[in-house]
């Protein structure tokens, strides 16, 4: 090919592309997908599922957030949970202290509540972080507020978010049942909550992240 | 109660014995400790196999790993120079006068004073004496012959008696005997083999060990939610708990693995998390006190431990040195009835602190290979500066008002280590380097223990330690055999625990009363 030839090409696709240096992909329409019959479900014949351990879980948290691996948790805004305090308990090794040179391979009985602890804390990052600037939005975006209540719980945007939120985590769309319960959880904070809408965001992040289906593979 | 046509009973006759048996067997239950100690022959009584009447109060195990190994002819097994005769001047014997009698015992205390540990430049001034008088007692000393001089091989069999009972370690068995219905029967913070789990996979999930490896931070991890800033109150974060709970109720994920055994540990896990939190561990664990910038508690929501103060002065180096904190946290985690049994040791690091700058040299007891008797005379200094604090607020803590028990009077202490040291040095040699060496002995400390006693004994000629009869206590000097087995029955038995079909060995010797 001629050179003046690649040249046009190229910037006929930069052109295309919407953005200098940046591929936007079409965004995809939000689908739920039905519940399926759990009597229907094969069983998995070897069941063999493996904990994430503490680099992989905080890489998934940060990327499903769109936040640095280093601000997904720290126990009194300074010690690293992942890498540091709670390293063993989510099955990491610690060489040069304990000798500790291999993961038990199984999770400990503080791992769930670790677990917790780095969602609670990416989401309540990531939300406020969100709702502080809503322009530069990452994640919460586009869902009515108003005096910190969700304007329509059962609304598109609602539904949208909860999409989001599982492709994200999950990498898959989410089911009717999902965002049913989820949009029964909006109405059981606004009840409870000083700022339902924000405590929404939280809690549905917060489910999602700490499911079993995401901290396992 | 009629049975079907078949013979057997029907569904309801069925769930109707099961009531009368659960019934019968909790009116009946205060006599079957008596029935199994009726069940004891004149023979076994003779024979010293005693078992404990099971009162269903908890008793407690305090593993120390010695890592690297504490050589108990640097200690309560000293040799003096004018006890060896011609070999004195060759084999690891001290001058007379650092080896001191202690009175009414069989332990001795050594005293060392040297200007500098090895190459480094810190002086060692130590002395066991006060120790040995103020716990002597409660003490006993077996002797030992392992069957391993590879640190982490050894480290494990200290624990386990060489795969005495199925390859469980003795945390493990404390934690099967004592541990239900505790949060975390057994936490394990030590280094190495003394941090592995035991090869019996059979036995509940409860009763392996929790490692922990920032004692200071862990008790953080202990609450689901409690000190994330901006996370929502608590009434919320059941909310969200709970929807996460129904979807996982009917989740495609659930079903398709529902038969994974990680996933059913898991939820077995998550039920006792919600446990952990229940008992506020996060606060009576911690203690660490409110000192912002660098521990800002209060402004994360948190507290310290109820106990932190006093926790704090018996330990005051426990945010910087690592044995300190699990000692702080060993005692807490036996307070609040979290654990069973617990782990605790220095590691092989370097720890800056204390008086002279350093609180642990790099690879603890097994400096020794540097300068063996400076090496041994620090970190014997450093354990039982430790156990004595340790010690102290056991006793200082009630157990049961009812009785008059205190936390101290159900707990033991084990010593344990990889192994002992060579004895040889070149001529008269005051800083020289040693090995691994089969030959030691083990420290035990309890009031359960018979104490001021010691099991073998040390043949001075050579400084080796001899065996003993693990059943009556008889000292077999000439016998070099491994006796693991022994070691680990003895821990047992001295606590009490019912070892039924364990096949381990007789070992009332260790026993108190």
């Amino acid at each position: 090919m001629r050179p003046e030839r690649l040249l046009a090409l190229s910037s006929l696709a930069v052109a295309l592309s919407g953005c200098p240096g940046r591929i936007i992909e079409p965004p995809v329409p939000p689908i739920v997908v039905d519940t399926p019959d759990a009597g229907s479900l094969a069983r998995s014949a070897r069941g063999n599922l493996r904990f994430k351990g503490p680099e992989r879980l905080q890489a998934d948290f940060a990327a499903a957030l769109e936040l640095q691996p280093s601000d997904v948790c720290t126990e009194l805004g300074q010690y690293q949970c992942a890498t540091f305090v709670h390293n063993v308990a989510l099955g990491g090794v610690d060489p040069y202290g304990p000798g500790l040179y291999e993961s038990s391979g199984i999770t400990a009985v503080t791992t769930p509540l670790v677990i917790d602890r780095l969602a609670w804390s990416a989401c309540t990052k990531r939300v406020d972080l969100d709702l502080l600037a809503p322009g530069l939005a990452q994640v919460f975006r586009g869902v009515p507020m108003s005096n910190g209540k969700l304007t329509n719980p059962e609304g598109q945007e609602v539904s949208n978010l909860i999409v989001d939120l599982t492709r994200r985590a999950l990498t898959r769309d989410p089911y009717a049942n999902e965002v049913t319960r989820y949009v029964k959880l909006a109405k059981d904070l606004e009840a409870t909550s000083a700022q339902p809408a924000r405590a929404w965001m939280q809690s549905v992040c917060f489910a999602i992240l700490s499911s079993a289906e995401s901290v396992f593979y | 109660m009629s049975l079907k046509r078949n013979g057997r009973l029907s569904r309801r006759e069925m769930l109707k014995a099961l009531s009368l048996a659960a019934a019968g067997s909790t009116t009946l239950s205060p006599f079957l400790a008596g029935c199994r100690q009726a069940q004891q022959t004149p023979e076994d009584v003779e024979r010293g196999l005693r078992r404990d009447a099971l009162d269903g109060k908890p008793r407690f195990l305090i593993v120390v790993a010695a890592a690297g190994g504490a050589s108990i002819v640097d200690s309560f097994l000293a040799v003096r120079a004018g006890e060896a005769g011609l070999n004195a001047a060759r084999l690891n014997t001290f001058p007379d006068a650092q080896v001191q009698a202690v009175a009414n015992s069989p332990f001795r205390a050594v005293r060392v004073s040297n200007p500098r540990l090895g190459s480094i430049p810190v002086p060692v001034n130590t002395d066991q004496l006060a120790f040995v008088n103020k716990y002597k007692d409660d003490m006993l000393v077996a002797t030992s012959v392992g069957t391993s001089v590879n640190h982490v091989i050894a480290q494990k069999r200290s624990i386990t008696g060489n795969a005495a009972w199925k390859g469980r370690t003795l945390q493990e068995c404390v934690a099967l005997q004592w541990g239900q219905g505790f949060a975390l029967p057994n936490v394990n913070m030590a280094v190495g083999g003394f941090g592995e789990r035991g090869t019996d996979t059979s036995m509940p999930a409860s009763v392996y060990a929790e490692t922990v490896t920032s004692p200071s931070l862990w008790p953080l991890g202990l609450d689901g939610s409690r000190g994330v800033r901006g996370a929502p109150a608590r009434a919320e974060v059941e909310l969200a708990r709970q929807a996460r709970a129904d979807l996982e109720a009917s989740s495609v994920f659930g079903a398709t693995f529902q038969d994974s055994d990680a996933l059913k540990r898991w939820n077995a896990q998550r039920a006792e998390g919600a446990r952990l939190e229940a008992q506020d561990l996060i606060t009576r664990l911690n203690v660490i006190p409110d000192l912002p910038p660098r521990v800002p508690l209060s402004q994360y929501g948190l507290a310290s431990s109820p106990d932190g103060a006093r926790v704090r002065q018996a330990f005051p180096g426990f945010f910087d040195d690592p044995f300190q904190a699990q000692a702080a946290l060993a005692f807490l985690l036996l307070k609040y009835r979290v654990s069973v049994a617990v782990t605790i040791g220095p590691d092989f690091n370097v720890t800056l602190g204390g008086a002279n700058g350093l609180a642990n040299p790099p690879l603890a007891f097994d400096f020794s290979h540097n300068d063996h008797r400076s090496g041994q005379a620090f970190m014997w200094a450093r354990l039982l500066a430790n156990l004595d604090q340790l010690i102290t607020l056991l006793k200082a803590e009630p157990f049961d008002p009812a009785t008059g028990e205190s936390l101290w009077d159900r707990t033991l202490i084990y010593v344990a280590t990889d192994f002992g040291r060579t004895r040889p040095r070149p001529d008269n040699a005051v800083e020289f380097g040693s090995g691994h060496d089969l030959n030691n002995g083990f420290l035990m400390l309890s009031p359960m223990v018979k104490g001021n006693t010691v099991l073998g004994g040390v043949e001075a000629s050579s400084t080796l330690c001899y065996g003993f009869d693990p059943r009556t206590g008889t000292p077999q000097p000439g016998k070099l055999e491994s006796n693991e087995p022994d070691i680990f029955s003895g821990v047992l038995t001295a606590m009490g625990a019912d070892l039924s079909g364990s096949g381990l060995p007789d070992a009332s010797a260790f026993k108190n009363g």
